[in-house]
C-alpha cells in the first residue's frame, strides 16, 4: 500500500499524492524527513499550478517505475517506444504552456520553490527555445513585459552590441 | 498562530502583486541564459531592467563551443593591393553554430587605426593589434573588441617589439601585456599591468648564441613561453621569480619537423603545434604538450578538443560525452589558415566531410583579407 500525503495549495485545495511522486520535490522530501509533514502539507502554490506540477511528477514517476521493472531482454525497443511516448507527452505539455504564459510563469516559480530540478530545467529550456532568434521587442510582446528603459538607456544598450540588434 | 498565518497571507499577496515576467528570480534568469547562444543572451539582457540587472557574474558559462571568426576588409598596407577605399571596408563576425554573418560598423576601419597594424594576439573577445612600420616591428599596441566596438590604447613601451600577448580581458585590472624583442644577444621582456602605475617594467637576459629571433609567445599560469624556431629552443620566463630558462624543442619519433613553434594555451597547459613530414613524405600537424614535472615535451596523439591555428590560435575542449553532433565531430581535429596570403589556405587534421562543413560555417568564400579566430567575450 503506497503511502499518501495531502498537499494543500495556497487557495486551500487538497491534493492526495503518493509519497514516491511527491518526493521528487527536494523541498517536500525535506519537510517529510524533518517530520514537519504531519497531516496536510501547506504549499505556497496555487491549485491550478500545483495540478500542473503533479501532472509532470506523475509522468516522470511512471517513467522511472517502468524502467526499474524492465529486464534487459527487449529493453532497447521498449525504451525507444517509451522515449517516443515521453517526447509526445512533453510536446503536448510544452504547447499548453506556450499558449498560457501565466501558467508557464507560475510553474517556473513553483518548480524553483519546490526544488524540482528536472522540471525547472525543462521549463528554462522551453523559455530559451521561445526567445531564441527574437529581438527584445518581440520578446517583450510575447511575455507582456513593459520596456522600462529610458530611451537613453535603450540607446546605450543597443549601441554597445549594435550588430546583435540588426535583423 | 493567527498572526503567523496573517503574515503568510500578506507575503503571498506581495508575491502575486510582483509576479510578472520582468521579475524572474536571478537563478531562473541564469538557467535560461545558460541555454542561449551569445546573440540571444545579448538580446535577452536588453529586454527589461529586471533581466539586465541580474548579477550573472560567474553564474553564466560561455556558450562558446567553437570559436567565432572575424574578417576585416582593411586597407592595411601589408595586405591590400590596390588599397581599398574607405567605403568598401567592412568588418564581419561569423557565428559558426548559427552559421550567421554579422556586419559590424567598426570604428577601427573608419579611424584608419588599421593602417600599419597587425593582429598579435586575441583572447576573451579582445584583439591586441601591434602598430609599426617595418615587417612585424611594433612601436605601439592597442586593444579592440569587435563585439562592443571598443578601443583601448596601451601606453607606449620605449622599445620596439616583435611579439606580444596578454593574460585576460583588458577591462580587468589584473590584465597584463607582455612584449618581447631580441637584439645584441639579449632578450628583452616588457610587462605592462593595467591595474599598476601606468608604466612598463622591463627585464633583459643574456641569451648568447643559444637563442635568437622569437617566433611565437604565450602566457600560461605565471610563465611566459617563447619559441625560437631557428635555434630549436623554447624560452620560459617565470614572471614571479623573474627567471629565464631555455629548453630544447620537442622531437618526434615519426616526423621530421620542418615548421613549428605555435604556442597555444590548453586548460592551463601549454601546447606547441607544428607541421612535420612523416616517412611517406606526407605533411601533417603534430602537437606537443609541455610536461612540467618531467620538464619535457610529450607528443599528443589525441586532442581532447579542437585546435584552431592562425594569426590567433585557440584550443576548444570538447568532451567525449558531448551530445551536440556538430561539436562532437570537432574532437581531436586541427584547423589552421594562413591569412597573410591572399587566398586562404587551410590545413586540417580532420575528415574531408568536416572540412566542407568548416568552409561552410565560416563563410570562407567572402573576399576578406584579414581573418582570424576569436573567442566570445564574457557576457556583461
Amino acid at each position: 500500500m503506497a503511502i499518501m500525503y495531502a498537499l494543500k495549495s495556497s487557495d486551500n485545495e487538497i491534493f492526495e499524492v503518493e509519497q514516491k511522486v511527491i518526493e521528487q520535490s527536494e523541498t517536500i522530501k525535506k519537510m517529510i524527513e524533518d517530520g514537519a509533514a504531519t497531516g496536510e502539507i501547506p504549499l505556497q502554490v496555487s491549485s491550478k499550478t500545483l495540478a500542473k506540477v503533479l501532472e509532470w511528477c506523475k509522468q516522470r514517476q511512471h517513467k522511472t517505475v517502468e524502467n526499474e521493472n524492465d529486464d534487459n531482454k527487449g529493453k532497447r525497443k521498449k525504451e525507444r517506444d517509451e522515449d517516443d511516448d515521453i517526447k509526445e507527452w512533453e510536446n503536448k505539455f510544452s504547447d499548453e504552456l506556450k499558449a498560457d504564459k501565466d501558467v508557464l510563469f507560475d510553474l517556473l516559480l513553483a518548480s524553483n520553490y519546490l526544488d524540482l530540478p528536472a522540471l525547472l530545467s525543462f521549463l528554462c529550456q522551453l523559455v530559451a527555445d521561445m526567445v531564441a532568434g527574437k529581438m527584445p521587442e518581440e520578446i517583450r510582446r510575447m511575455f507582456n513585459i513593459e520596456n522600462d528603459f529610458t530611451p537613453e538607456e535603450e540607446k546605450a544598450i543597443t549601441a554597445e552590441h549594435g550588430w546583435a540588434f540588426q535583423p | 498562530m493567527a498572526d503567523l498565518n496573517a503574515g503568510k497571507r500578506r507575503k503571498m499577496s506581495d508575491i502575486q502583486l510582483r509576479s510578472s515576467w520582468s521579475n524572474l528570480p536571478d537563478d531562473i534568469i541564469c538557467l535560461i541564459l545558460n541555454r542561449l547562444h551569445y546573440v540571444d543572451q545579448v538580446r535577452f539582457r536588453a529586454v527589461c531592467k529586471g533581466w539586465r540587472e541580474t548579477n550573472i557574474k560567474g553564474r553564466v558559462k560561455s556558450p562558446d563551443k567553437l570559436p567565432w571568426m572575424i574578417a576585416i576588409d582593411s586597407q592595411s598596407s601589408y595586405l591590400s593591393s590596390p588599397p581599398r577605399t574607405i567605403e568598401t571596408q567592412a568588418c564581419c563576425l561569423f557565428d559558426p553554430l548559427h552559421q550567421r554573418k554579422h556586419t559590424i560598423d567598426t570604428s577601427i576601419t573608419r579611424s584608419g587605426l588599421l593602417l600599419n597594424s597587425l593582429v598579435v594576439a586575441s583572447k576573451h573577445g579582445w584583439i591586441l593589434f601591434g602598430q609599426g612600420t617595418g615587417v612585424r616591428v611594433f612601436h605601439s599596441f592597442f586593444f579592440y573588441s569587435p563585439f562592443t566596438d571598443e578601443i583601448i590604447q596601451v601606453p607606449k613601451f620605449h622599445r620596439d617589439c616583435r611579439n606580444a600577448t596578454f593574460t585576460t580581458s583588458p577591462v580587468s585590472s589584473d590584465c597584463q601585456i607582455f612584449a618581447v624583442n631580441n637584439c645584441d644577444r639579449k632578450i628583452y621582456i616588457g610587462i605592462y599591468r593595467f591595474g599598476g602605475d601606468g608604466s612598463w617594467s622591463e627585464f633583459s637576459f643574456d641569451v648568447g648564441e643559444e637563442y635568437s629571433a622569437t617566433s611565437d609567445i604565450e602566457y600560461v599560469d605565471g610563465i611566459l613561453y617563447t619559441t625560437c624556431f631557428n635555434k630549436s629552443v623554447v624560452g620560459a620566463f617565470n614572471v614571479a621569480l623573474k627567471e629565464w630558462k631555455v629548453y630544447p624543442f620537442p622531437a618526434s619519433e615519426d616526423h621530421f619537423i620542418y615548421c613549428g613553434g605555435r604556442l597555444i594555451e590548453c586548460n592551463g597547459d601549454i601546447l606547441m603545434a607544428g607541421t612535420g613530414e612523416n616517412r611517406y613524405s606526407y605533411r601533417e600537424w603534430i602537437v606537443f604538450k609541455w610536461d612540467r614535472l618531467q620538464m619535457k615535451w610529450l607528443e599528443t596523439i589525441c586532442l581532447d578538443g579542437a585546435l584552431f591555428i592562425g594569426d590567433t590560435s585557440v584550443f576548444y575542449p570538447i568532451l567525449k560525452t558531448e551530445e551536440e553532433l556538430v561539436i562532437s565531430e570537432f574532437r581531436n581535429t586541427i584547423h589552421s589558415c594562413d591569412f597573410n596570403k591572399l587566398e586562404v589556405e587551410i590545413t586540417t587534421r580532420c575528415p574531408p566531410k568536416l572540412l566542407e562543413k568548416l568552409l561552410e560555417i565560416y563563410d570562407w568564400d567572402s573576399p576578406y583579407l584579414l581573418r582570424f579566430w576569436i573567442q566570445l567575450p564574457e557576457l556583461k
